[in-house]
């Protein structure tokens, strides 16, 4: 057996670790700045011809704007940015949990189904006028009751499966019947609406950022204020679950109630987002690979570096959108999708060969 | 000193493990012995909370039943079977600071835990393993990783589950060597299920053999180890040779 005067000449490893995590740290800085340069990027383009530095002016000087640069600058533009930024948080974070609840490097925000539960929540209101929360104000109930059909589906299987003691090959399966069945209804939905109602609906499902108000900016800012604190507090003990699985409990985690906590955050995120612009995909897969590839698996800088990443990568993806075709904003769901497609075929191949 | 008293384990429909109880006194290693099937894995993990058992288990006058999953957890060391199998991408450090600061609620690791983390790296001669991940080791180098996950946490009771199935022979010999030590300089209790009659032999201080969930014999390692016994309980003739400096050795001859 080697004794500590035989070792004592070797790299102390303590050292190393904390290179590294100075490392991690300003990495974590880079990609803060990155984002932010983005952000003003954004903030900068949109599909009229506002010259920068009046739209600059209009955010940093509101007072001195004119009536017209304000509203465009505060309550189209800022709100649209705003949004891109909470919304690549949100699925970002909701995506890396669901990776870790399922245990799976390919599962999102939507593989137990809040997209499609979310689309006939949707469907209900613009085919059917009908809501679940019909007491709410017009403009509301679309959002409110996406929120809820894809809050609820994922709770329920959560909650179904922690009674039923399933395993979390069972809980993707669970996730994909419902997943089917809510797609046909949605499929149903289709079927019998006129062209109008078609259309809302498509165009929903697509994800956009542009109808984004003032009141969901805060709705998503309270739930992401609200979750990330508690899942950096909880960071030491997502990575043990990451690390260990099931045998993350010598450790004295209660795995089963880790795994409810964290589900049930991640759906709260997924479904606020989803509700307020749609369906967006990629984000949830893409962004928690990226933070990992550069921060490592510790959840302490993996989790921080996956919020930058979905919000640099959404972000960009608002300014792409805006920018591809003179004029015209593309849905943003469309553009993570075209951008998120070859990482993902990268993801897939890269993986069978090994090189994850 | 650790006292079972009718520990039992069923799932499902099938008493896995029939009521077991023992004593065993601490700075002491019991070897867990017996075919495959036989329970010993699952007595292991009762011990540990990890499956529902039944019956009393006290560790230094202290009742395990009384306590929750976590208490549990920092008395108790377990080492498992199937650890080789994590594909985790941590390194080696990284997943020794985890281990102690997994009830951490704040971002920063404890600077004991740097500390000892390093020692316990020099402890177990992995020092030059530190920031390999685990998923880049061998079977056998993950073997020793899990040893100094579970010993880190300074644990009063130690559990290892087949500690030295990837294992060369010599390192086979140095890690039972240094749980041995480590259970008498630090006065702790050992339980491993090994497979190797000669391991038990030079390593445990008593043994148990279990068969089809119940004990068919239990007491000194060279008392329980003989060739009656093991035809008994491995259906296997084999013949005992004791060295001069009183060792033991097992030769198997044929299958019974």
């Amino acid at each position: 057996m080697n004794t500590v005067s035989q070792t004592l000449g070797q790299a102390p490893s303590a050292h190393v670790y904390k290179n590294d995590v100075r490392r991690k740290l300003l990495l974590i800085v880079v990609f803060f700045i990155l984002t932010v340069l983005a952000v003003i990027t954004d903030l900068l383009c949109g599909s009229g011809t506002l010259p920068w530095h009046v739209a600059l002016n209009g955010v940093f000087h509101p007072d001195q704007a004119s009536p017209m640069v304000h509203v465009v600058m505060w309550d189209l533009r800022m709100p649209v940015t705003i949004t891109a930024v909470l919304s690549g948080i949100g699925l970002a974070i909701a995506g890396s949990l669901m990776q870790t609840v399922l245990d799976n490097p390919l599962a999102e925000p939507f593989t137990l189904g809040i997209s499609s539960a979310a689309g006939f929540g949707a469907a209900l209101v613009i085919v059917f006028q009908t809501s679940l929360v019909s007491f709410l104000p017009v403009d509301y109930l679309l959002t409110a009751n996406a929120f809820i059909f894809s809050l609820v589906t994922v709770l329920f299987i959560g909650i179904f499966a922690a009674r039923k003691g399933l395993s979390v090959e069972m809980i993707v399966m669970l996730g994909i019947a419902v997943h089917f069945i809510f797609s046909a209804l949605l499929g149903l939905a289709q079927y019998v609406a006129n062209v109008d109602q078609l259309q809302s609906l498509v165009f929903w499902m697509m994800g956009s950022l542009q109808k984004s108000t003032w009141t969901q900016v805060g709705i998503n800012a309270v739930i992401i204020v609200l979750v990330v604190p508690i899942l950096l507090l909880l960071s030491w003990q997502i990575s043990a679950l990451r690390g260990f699985g099931e045998q993350a409990q010598v450790l004295g985690i209660s795995v089963a109630r880790l795994r409810m906590l964290l589900l049930t955050f991640s759906a709260l995120l997924a479904s606020a987002i989803t509700a307020t612009i749609g369906v967006v995909g990629f984000i949830g897969l893409v962004a928690p690979h990226v933070a990992r590839m550069l921060v490592g698996e510790d959840q302490r800088f993996a989790q921080l570096m996956t919020m930058i990443v979905g919000a640099l990568i959404m972000t960009l993806s608002s300014i792409v959108s805006k920018m591809l075709i003179p004029g015209v904003i593309l849905p943003i769901g469309m553009v993570t999708s075209l951008l998120g497609v070859p990482f993902f075929v990268w993801l897939v191949f890269g993986r069978s060969m090994g090189r994850r | 000193m650790l006292n079972v008293n009718e520990l039992s384990v069923r799932i499902g429909r099938v008493d896995i493990l029939k009521p077991v109880s023992f004593e065993l006194t601490t700075g002491q290693s019991l070897a867990l012995l017996g075919r495959n099937g036989a329970g010993k894995s699952t007595l292991v993990k009762g011990l540990a909370g990890l499956v529902k058992a039944k019956g009393d288990i006290q560790l230094e006058g202290v009742s395990l039943n009384d306590m929750t999953q976590k208490e549990r957890s920092r008395i108790i060391g377990y080492v498992a079977q199937d650890f080789s199998s994590s594909n985790v991408r941590l390194s080696v450090f990284e997943l020794l600071l985890l281990a102690q600061n997994s009830q951490n609620m704040q971002l920063r690791a404890s600077p004991e835990s740097l500390v000892l983390a390093q020692e316990m790296l020099n402890m177990l001669g992995l020092a030059h393993l530190s920031e390999r991940m685990l998923n880049e080791m061998s079977g056998g180098q993950r073997q020793m990783v899990a040893l100094a996950l579970a010993l880190i946490r300074k644990p009063r009771l130690l559990l290892l589950d087949e500690p030295t199935s990837a294992l060369d022979l010599a390192n086979q010999l140095q890690l039972l060597q240094t749980v041995r030590d480590y259970t008498q300089e630090q006065n702790i209790t050992t339980l491993m299920v090994l497979h190797d009659l000669n391991l038990a032999h030079r390593f445990a201080d008593q043994t148990m053999i279990l068969e089809s969930g119940k004990v068919s014999a239990f007491g000194d390692t060279h008392e329980v180890l003989t060739a009656e016994q093991i035809a008994n309980s491995y259906g296997v003739h084999c013949e005992v040779f004791i060295g001069s400096d009183g060792s033991r050795s097992i030769h198997p001859l044929s299958a019974i």
